[in-house]
């Protein structure tokens, strides 16, 4: 009798001591999940090995028509228009594939999504189509540095 | 409670997204365009060339009437070697006319997507360049 009411005692004891950071600790963590995260649906690249650039910017996105410039390839509202490497080496500012396809959606805002590895060069040129295509609010999708 | 916690950290990392995307917004130059300064302050235009070997960083000053439309200007420019030396030469400038928020960007065509990501973050963060105009390289 003696043992079990000693047990019990200690246990109160110790339960009382970890809860309280222990929710402490847990409350803390549900907040940076909350923060971390995004409510959005996971992205979807057209290539599995495009990875795309870190930035510390805070507007989430609101996906409309998207381009993609990833490790292979040109995509246009995920349908691949181009070969990256042609218009990488190409002399033209004017990527004609992106410029048609860009003007049979006639949007006016478009989201560009590249491979942290693509030179300037590149997407300067697409940017630059995107342009005469018509489209005036250009934003360049990346990933917030605040991700988990 | 506790308990409770238990539950709801795992449901949360299961249904939420950890890759958070954020957009940057892009203002680019005109291709064929002309220069017209809608800023009335004392630095008509800031601009930053990134060459091979570092950067170069141009200011057009007003020599006369500020507030002209376009003003008589004289260019001052620096030469850096890294982009923390640029930050610091930008920070000055600001210090000469803190209402001037436009800079102009031209990357060449070596410079990486992360990298110039990484040059619009610090300018419209660090240095509250609001406007980041993106020229296409040489």
């Amino acid at each position: 009798m003696n043992l079990f009411s000693h047990r019990t005692q200690r246990t109160n004891g110790l339960g009382v001591a970890t809860l309280a950071p222990m929710v402490d600790i847990f409350t803390i963590l549900v907040i940076a999940v909350l923060k971390a995260s995004s409510p959005q649906a996971p992205v979807v690249l057209p290539e599995g090995s495009m990875e795309l650039p870190l930035s510390n910017q805070e507007n989430i996105s609101v996906e409309h028509l998207v381009v993609d410039i990833a490790k292979e390839g040109i995509y246009v509202d995920g349908f691949r228009v181009t070969a990256r490497e042609y218009w990488e080496q190409s002399e033209d500012i004017l990527i004609s594939e992106v410029y048609s396809s860009l003007q049979q959606h006639a949007k006016k805002d478009v989201k560009i999504r590249v491979d942290k590895d693509v030179p300037w060069s590149l997407i300067s040129k697409t940017l630059h189509t995107a342009q005469q295509a018509g489209y005036e609010d250009i934003e360049m999708l990346v990933i917030s540095s605040s991700s988990l | 409670m506790a308990s409770l916690m238990m539950i709801l950290l795992p449901t949360l990392l299961m249904v939420t997204n950890p890759q958070k995307i954020v957009t940057v917004p892009l203002s680019l130059s005109q291709a064929s365009g002309t220069f017209t300064p809608t800023h009335t302050g004392i630095v008509e235009r800031i601009s930053i060339i990134a060459t091979s070997t570092g950067f170069l960083v141009e200011m057009n000053v007003r020599k006369s009437d500020v507030l002209a439309a376009s003003g008589n200007t004289e260019l001052k420019s620096w030469t850096m070697t890294n982009w923390d030396s640029v930050l610091a030469r930008l920070g000055e400038i600001q210090k000469i006319d803190p209402e001037q928020h436009k800079i102009y960007v031209r990357p060449t065509s070596e410079h990486n997507a992360q990298t110039v990501i990484g040059w619009l973050d610090s300018l419209q963060l660090n240095l509250t360049f609001e406007n980041v105009v993106l020229e296409h390289p040489e």
